[in-house]
């Protein structure tokens, strides 16, 4: 039994089965940011994004035949059973999920594992070996870096930047380092899969597979903050914040002062659109605008006086004219009343 | 052409000096312009059919591949060989990265390619830019409605062919019987007499074929601890699910000292890259795999293939057990079975049927695709392709009676008294055979007397781990 969505699952908090299933894929639409918000869960977004529908519901499954889970009504509860096994078993803290934004872990896998192959091959001299197998798009990504920088040096700089990054993983976990090492492909080896490192440290294969991302995070955070090759290889992938581009442009327009309406006009956008990035900042980026400016007062003292209680139990139901204007209120109005339930 | 040149290639290129039963003839046909049909055994180097010819031509090699593993095992089947020029082009690649590697088209000298790409018209005219010598359809009995594995896609590959300028065709599989033969020659769009055939027996004298009874399930797990620890070298356990096949491997890892790892589409693609290389140079000796597993599978020395579960039609079975023993050598196909097994293919062979409002909602682009339940692609080719409801019915019924009879053929492989490799030789329209170590009709104790070699027991653990070693390994530092 794989028991990584235990760690995704609440006693305390029944928790919607399908925002759990977007959080792993990352599907970042605002409905599943503010539900992953409200159960804490915003960094192990992408934490599976080769989950699919047939394997999730199977894991499920296992778990609730185990007594270790309840569902009921599409939503998901640790059980009493649940908490216990949770308690009886080691469980591996991450270290690296506040990165949880800055690059697409399976992207990040694919092209360093062929990229220290690469090397690797490279330095037994070797030429006729099986590459591993990743994307075309990786694959030219790594052959281009390759030839721009292969050299005598190479080898040597990247045997440097891997003992750093093993110093630093060691430092956090030992079976962080040793998955990361024992996982490697190269000239000597194949590595090993997460099914064979869960039997050698003893930890159930959900366990390795947080080991692994919280590690993929790790190498992604080491490449954001050296200049060596490996940072070379892996930069492009990376990102610059956790929100896009465009939704900075908004908030960046938000802050000169132009309102929603004039921002959608001015960028050739929908309105709706405007609003997305509004509550997505709203969410992953607090503190970069002051949210409460966006709700006129009226209709705030109206949300004020009718919800009360925690915010996951609101029920929307519209007040005015417009729809949509009205839903964007009551979503801001949760996210800003969410966060300080959040502390 | 000249035989010598053909030989030439095949020392200088592949380091042979004889070519396997069949090989030469069907080279021979496609040299001498032919399209041509071969019906080799698995285990016979088919790759080496469209290899060997494409370094004698000047132009590109097109293979259509009905699996991604499989077209993937014959990239790195190339790579291992030191070929560089193989590319796959497959729904996988997409967006910009697919018309970047359209424009290079050109720079490779095989081209393998999934058929529902080939529907796509970017994709043929670039391969219409590129000059196609050779049209190679593998697993080519995917072209025929008769056969269990039935791909619609496959039905655009005469259009293909057409639209390509009809270069030299090899169709290639290694079971098909005559009324399959006679269909894929007419899907593809030729005519029996204008194609040579190159056919030889589906037999595998060196593999022993066996079923073996148990009362229930557990009987099965204690038989199948009981084989795997007796039989010698590398093996692969056929399960029909990921969940069982991961459970088994686990559990046999607690029983024996063996390295067993499971294999399936459910792992990433890396952990699959990793235990298939770790198979190859014997890390692992045992693979728990699902079907899909091992379609082309490079690895010469497997001993032995046990089928945990029923195969759902003898086209299969043979394809699967055809993985074993390559290198010729004594090898073993063991089925286990406990009454009542035949429930179970029957149940996943249930494909529900949607409703005809759905069809036509999803085929006037009203309901996406995938509403279509979990066999959506297939009922989406046919909406597609102008089917409509009623007529996707019937070909569904149709289909699902041919499985279920195919199925049947399974079931009385199974139980039947008569002589296996005959029961097999018999389906697919051979004449009978004897030979010493057949199948376990004549010798029922095969398992004690030893057919194959005993297990010998794996030596004591590797040390444990350290990532300073692992570190000078991978890079192949000197130790200070
Ligand atoms: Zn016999």
């Amino acid at each position: 039994m794989n028991d990584f969505l235990l760690h995704l699952c609440s006693y305390h908090q029944p928790r919607r089965v399908r925002v759990i299933e977007n959080v792993c894929q990352n599907h970042p639409t605002v409905a599943n940011l503010f539900w992953a918000q409200q159960y804490s869960l915003i960094n192990w977004l992408g934490c599976r994004r080769d989950l699919d529908r047939a394997e999730f519901n199977g894991e499920l499954a296992a778990l609730k035949k185990a007594g270790l889970i309840s569902l009921h009504d599409n939503q998901v509860q640790l059980t009493a059973a649940g908490v216990s096994y949770q308690e009886g078993s080691p469980v591996y803290e991450p270290h690296f999920f506040d990165w949880f934004w800055l690059a697409n872990t399976r992207r990040i896998e694919q092209r360093f594992l062929l990229g220290i192959q690469v090397v690797s091959e490279f330095a037994y001299r070797n030429r006729r070996y099986v590459p591993v197998h990743v994307p075309y798009s990786e694959q030219g990504a790594v052959k281009a870096w390759f030839h721009r920088y292969a050299s005598v040096q190479l080898v040597q700089q990247v045997a440097r930047e891997l003992e750093l990054l093993g110093t630093a993983f060691e430092g956090e976990d030992e079976q962080l380092v040793t998955a990361f090492f024992a996982g490697l492909v190269g000239h000597d080896g194949s590595g090993q899969t997460i099914a064979q490192l869960s039997q050698e440290l003893g930890l159930n294969i959900g366990e390795m597979m947080v080991i692994n991302h919280d590690a993929l995070l790790g190498i992604s955070a080491f490449a954001k903050n050296t200049t060596g090759p490996i940072a070379r290889l892996l930069q492009p992938l990376l990102a610059s914040s956790p929100l896009s581009t465009s939704c900075w442009q908004t908030i960046n327009m938000l802050r000169q002062g132009v309102g929603l309406a004039a921002i959608a006009q001015r960028r050739h956008l929908k309105l709706g659109t405007i609003r997305e990035h509004v509550l997505t900042a709203a969410i992953l980026a607090p503190q970069v605008y002051q949210w409460e400016k966006l709700l006129p007062s009226q209709d705030k003292e109206y949300l004020k006086h009718k919800y009360e209680g925690p915010v996951a139990s609101w029920q929307f139901v519209r007040w005015g004219d417009n729809e949509n204007r009205d839903f964007f209120c009551f979503r801001l109005y949760q996210i800003i009343r969410g966060s300080e339930e959040n502390g | 052409m000249d035989e010598k040149k053909i030989y030439q290639e095949l020392r200088q290129r592949f380091g042979f000096t004889e070519f396997r039963d069949g090989q030469l003839a069907t080279i021979k046909a496609i040299m001498g312009g032919h399209n041509t049909l071969a019906v080799l055994p698995t285990g016979g180097g088919k790759s080496l059919l469209y290899q060997l010819p494409g370094y004698l031509m000047a132009e590109t090699v097109l293979v259509v591949s009905p699996l991604i593993s499989l077209m993937q095992d014959q990239v790195d089947r190339l790579h291992r060989r030191g070929e560089k020029g193989a590319i796959m082009l497959t729904g996988q690649v997409y967006g910009a990265d697919r018309q970047r590697l359209l424009q290079n088209l050109a720079n490779y000298k095989f081209i393998f390619a999934s058929p529902e790409l080939l529907t796509n018209q970017a994709v043929v005219k670039a391969l219409q830019r590129v000059q196609i010598s050779l049209l190679t359809i593998d697993e080519a009995h995917c072209i025929s409605q008769w056969g269990p594995d039935f791909r619609p896609e496959y039905l655009m590959l005469k259009q293909l062919r057409q639209v390509l300028g009809d270069p030299v065709t090899l169709m290639l599989t290694a079971t098909a019987t005559p009324a399959v033969r006679r269909d894929i020659i007419q899907k593809v769009g030729l005519v029996g007499d204008q194609v040579v055939t190159v056919k030889r027996s589906v037999n595998r004298p060196n593999i022993f074929l066996a079923v073996d009874q148990c009362q229930n399930g557990e009987e099965k797990r204690a038989r199948l601890l009981q084989m795997v620890t007796q039989l010698g070298g590398a093996g692969i356990i056929y399960f029909s699910s990921r969940r069982l096949a991961n459970e088994m491997a686990n559990w046999l890892n607690t029983q024996t000292k063996i390295g067993v790892a499971s294999y399936h589409a459910g792992m990433s693609s890396a952990d699959r890259f990793r235990i298939q290389q770790q198979f190859m140079n014997d890390q692992v000796k045992l693979i728990c795999a699902t079907s899909a597993f091992g379609m082309g599978i490079d690895k010469e020395n497997i001993r032995f293939v046990i089928h945990y579960h029923l195969p759902d039609s003898l086209e299969n079975y043979v394809q699967e057990i055809g993985r074993a023993g390559r290198d010729g050598k004594q090898s073993a196909a063991v089925i286990l079975y406990a009454p009542g097994d035949e429930q179970l293919p029957r149940q996943l062979l249930t494909v529900d049927l949607p409703p005809a409002d759905l069809m036509q909602a999803v085929q006037r682009g009203k309901v996406d695709e995938k509403a279509l339940g979990p066999d959506y692609q297939l009922f989406s080719f046919y909406l597609k392709h102008h089917f409509t409801p009623a007529q996707v019915e019937l070909a569904f019924t149709r289909r699902k009676k041919r499985r279920l009879a195919q199925l049947q053929v399974m079931t009385n492989y199974v139980q039947s008294a008569e002589c296996r490799r005959n029961f097999i030789l018999r389906y697919f329209d051979e004449s009978a055979t004897t030979q010493e170590r057949c199948c376990d009709h004549e010798l029922a104790d095969w398992l004690e007397t030893g057919i194959l070699a005993k297990r010998v027991p794996p030596s004591l653990k590797s040390p444990s781990f350290d990532w300073h070693c692992r570190l000078a390994s991978l890079l192949n530092l000197v130790k200070n």
